[in-house]
């Protein structure tokens, strides 16, 4: 991956997540996080920064980032609860990508959205790559 | 509870190991050798393998749910920096305090809140701010 040629507004990953309970559970029992958040409808809510972290190593992955890269912030905005089984469309755009002091500077952002078209959740991850 | 300026959120507290470091890589797909592989870590700036900063920040939207529940998940905002890294082994514990409360409409406060992670010797290791819209009729704010 050419980090240098990497543009403003470029889009980076395109990804079909599937919010499947077995990836959940595995997730939850990681964070040690106890017990869920229930819809109406009595099914299971995923949490929210599963979401997030779900639709980041989407794109994280796709910029095929190197070992040693370092996150640096993180912002997150959650603009609606979501189902375990809900399968989201996530989209990570470049931000920004700038080089200081030997380091690459990269500012991703990220929508995360149901199949169907209702916003999920958006986030901007700032990360740190060795140049 | 009556939320206010000045409201404590409750604090969390967690032991960070490996095992569960390693389950987070698989249930995450973020494999950065810097959380998983030893002799990689060990050759990196930090030493050691370290745990993934959106799993410790988990953490921190565990605390913030336990507060607003469901409008957490609905309408959170969550604004953190990754200011030192956690090593297995280490403890961390939350903070959080309302910082705002501020009318939207006739029906809806937005409440802001500072949070953050420390480990054991205080250090800080997460800093940053969540805010989230709560119905005025919210059991909170009784």
């Amino acid at each position: 991956m050419e980090y240098d040629k990497l543009t403003t507004g470029q889009l980076i990953s395109d990804r079909v997540v599937s919010l499947d309970a077995d990836r959940v559970a595995l997730y939850v029992e990681a964070v040690d996080h106890e017990g869920f958040l229930l819809a109406d409808d009595g099914g299971r809510l995923v949490p929210g920064m599963a979401v997030a972290a779900f639709a980041l190593s989407g794109a994280i992955n796709d910029l095929n980032i190197p070992g040693g890269t370092v996150h640096l912030s993180q912002e997150i905005k959650f603009q609606s609860a979501v189902e375990e089984g809900t399968r989201l469309d996530c989209k990570a755009f470049v931000s920004k990508n700038s080089v200081r002091n030997n380091w690459r500077i990269l500012v991703v952002d990220i929508q995360a959205m149901t199949v169907e078209g209702t916003s999920i959740m958006e986030a901007k991850s700032t990360i740190m790559l060795p140049v | 509870m009556s939320l206010s300026k000045g409201y404590m959120l409750p604090k969390v507290e967690k032991v960070v190991l490996q095992e569960k470091i390693d389950l987070y890589a698989r249930a995450s797909g973020d494999c950065n050798p810097i959380h998983i592989d030893a002799d990689f870590a060990n050759q990196s700036q930090f030493g050691g393998r370290i745990a993934h900063g959106m799993m410790i920040a988990a953490t921190l939207s565990e605390m913030v749910t336990m507060v607003f529940e469901k409008d957490w998940v609905d309408t959170g905002s969550l604004k953190i920096r990754f200011r030192a890294p956690v090593y297995p082994g280490e403890s961390i514990s939350t903070f959080g305090e309302v910082e705002k409360v501020t009318e939207m409409d006739q029906e809806k406060y937005a409440v802001m809140c500072s949070v953050g992670i420390r480990r054991d010797n205080g250090e800080l290791v997460i800093s940053g701010s969540a805010e989230v819209t709560v119905s005025k009729e919210s059991r909170i704010f009784e």
